[in-house]
């Protein structure tokens, strides 16, 4: 099934994290993206923050296409983007504690709740607790992640992740 | 039959933290049990050192994501104390408030997410939500309530930043705290039909026979004032703490064990609900009574059900707060702050959480301890551990030892981040 974009429909950007560094990489990235207005605005991007993906995201997350954006650690060079589709998503095998219940592991959750919800990727981006990401940095990410939502929404028409 | 056994637990899931546990078996008898917490210290008192008492609240919060308000309490009171600080009812009332948002996080997260996959036989709340959709969205729904709580009054969800010496940065509006009452009260018949769930639900039996420990009021069920008491007959000053609990270290685990006249004693929740069952409402006795549920319960396997009573309870009691009270024109006080030695204790969703600090003339701390209730529950898990697998069966399969080992050491919903401030089983079975 095909899930096509009506004008009025709007795509979900939504940046996950803390305030402290380097988990607030999240929201700063998807900040940087909402203050630069670096969406499409036929897209109508609604942007929202969230500190603790499991609850906060189960009452937010509706059959928009949504985006996540968060820190990953996933031993590669800090700075490098990871993107992942929601089949890769579904596949992901790990364990759960209270304290390692993070996007990955809330979406699972939420998918196997949730019928008509639209994951359209989630952008992760690799930190390390000793590396300092700069606002350059930020900026060159923010537009990167950008272009490849834009891309992902143009194309709504043929891709379709809902469950 | 090989009569040497080495079961190993690599890691142990479902727990907040990385420990696991090591269990050596010889002739059909534990030979070596070690809950091995290896995750590394974190330094959390030498951090502080050298701080001003101002940033305690914000500082100690950043210790742990499940439990910050708890932090916050247990370092505002200490400090407030020397000050001779006579808290005002509203306050009392607002931030009795606060820590019911967190008991509810706390506990709903733990019944739902961590412990009701072992009893319901599933691997992880992701599989249990295939067959028990209603009853997750249900636990999620009610940490919701306990996240919007924390981040109305503390500011944030997580890490809450609202706490200050003395009161609060900022008093809630009317119109949200009204706000957040039409939750609440949705939420109170969905707790009500969640501890007729648990109470329901097929459980192993173990009765460890350690003493219980935990804070005591008259005037209300324990959070952030009391005696501390057990059930062997304590009752003391929580200023009395250090002369009867002693911390020590054994050379397998980065966090300290704690004991009580050299034995190991139970924190949290079933040791609250059984050392103040008086203290809880007549709604809870109630449907207790309805079901057939007695109090005091010394079944370990029954820890998720004493959790569902005080979930029960901080939605009853964060109902009554906000009905009984107007904080609208409150305001927080200047304290005076004094040198000497700080002594706050708390009652965190795992139980005692008991802080000193030494402050000096200027306000800054020359010495920090923070005893936090997982660590403090190590020897008591070892223990129950010990005795029940040996009831268990000791001749049982690898896999059959190290879901039952697991599923006792979730009953205490263990912070291991705290602690070190959790679990991976090894086995040996040895010849």
């Amino acid at each position: 099934m095909n899930h096509k974009l009506d004008p009025q429909d709007s795509i979900k950007i939504i940046g996950i994290g803390n305030a402290y560094p380097p988990d607030n990489l999240g929201h700063l990235i998807a900040h940087q993206i909402e203050q630069k207005k670096l969406i499409s605005a036929h897209l109508h991007p609604q942007f929202l923050y969230v500190h603790s993906p499991t609850p906060e995201l189960f009452n937010i997350i509706d059959n928009s296409p949504t985006f996540y954006i968060d820190a990953m650690k996933s031993g590669q060079k800090p700075g490098s983007i990871h993107c992942l589709t929601l089949p890769q998503i579904l596949c992901h095998q790990s364990s759960i504690s209270s304290h390692e219940i993070g996007l990955i592991h809330s979406l699972k959750l939420i998918h196997s709740l949730k019928n008509e919800i639209n994951t359209m990727a989630i952008f992760g981006i690799e930190v390390s607790e000793d590396s300092f990401l700069d606002d350059k940095y930020c900026i060159n990410t923010a537009n990167i992640i950008a272009d490849e939502i834009n891309l992902r929404s143009q194309s709504l028409n043929s891709r379709c992740f809902k469950k | 039959m090989n009569d040497a056994i080495n079961i190993k637990v690599p890691i142990l899931a479902r727990v907040e933290g990385e420990g696991a546990l090591e269990l050596k078996i010889q002739n059909n008898s534990i030979k070596t049990l070690q809950l091995r917490i290896f995750e590394p210290p974190r330094l959390f008192e030498k951090l502080l050192i050298g701080r001003h008492v101002e940033e305690l609240p914000d500082l100690v919060a950043r210790i742990c994501g499940i439990c910050p308000v708890a932090y916050q309490m247990s370092a505002v009171h200490a400090v407030e104390s020397l000050a001779n600080y006579s808290i005002p009812s509203w306050l009392h009332e607002l931030r009795r408030l606060l820590y019911c948002g967190e008991w509810i996080e706390s506990h709903a997260l733990h019944i739902h997410l961590l412990a009701a996959p072992d009893f319901l036989g599933f691997s992880n709340v992701i599989e249990m939500a295939e067959k028990h959709p209603q009853e997750v969205n249900r636990g999620l729904t009610l940490q919701a309530i306990g996240n919007d709580i924390i981040q109305l009054i503390g500011a944030r969800s997580v890490h809450p930043i609202g706490v200050k010496i003395g009161g609060f940065h900022k008093i809630p509006e009317t119109s949200q705290l009204q706000a957040l009452l039409q939750k609440i009260e949705v939420a109170i018949p969905a707790a009500q039909d969640m501890l007729t769930w648990t109470i329901a639900m097929q459980r192993p039996h173990f009765d460890n026979k350690l003493a219980s420990v935990c804070l005591h009021h008259a005037d209300e069920y324990p959070m952030n004032r009391g005696n501390i008491i057990s059930s062997e007959g304590l009752n003391i000053d929580i200023t009395d703490y250090e002369k009867y609990f002693k911390e020590f270290q054994v050379d397998y685990s980065t966090a300290l064990h704690s004991q009580l006249n050299q034995h190991a004693y139970l924190l949290g929740p079933l040791a609250r609900v059984n050392l103040n069952f008086q203290q809880l409402p007549t709604e809870i006795h109630e449907i207790l009574a309805r079901q057939g549920y007695t109090l005091p319960n010394h079944n370990l396997f029954d820890g998720m059900i004493a959790r569902t009573i005080e979930l029960l309870y901080a939605l009853y009691e964060a109902q009554r707060i906000i009905k009984n009270n107007d904080f609208s024109n409150t305001k927080t006080p200047e304290i005076k702050l004094k040198s000497g030695i700080a002594i706050g204790c708390t009652e965190a969703p795992r139980g005692l959480l008991w802080h000193r600090y030494d402050i000096d003339e200027e306000g800054y701390i020359k010495y920090a301890k923070l005893v936090p209730p997982t660590s403090q529950n190590q020897g008591h898990i070892e223990h129950s551990l010990k005795q029940s697998l040996t009831e268990f069966g000791l001749d049982k399969s690898p896999d059959e030892l190290k879901q039952y080992a697991e599923q006792m050491i979730r009953n205490y919903d263990p912070c291991i981040s705290c602690a070190t401030h959790f679990l991976k089983l090894k086995i040996i079975h040895e010849s």
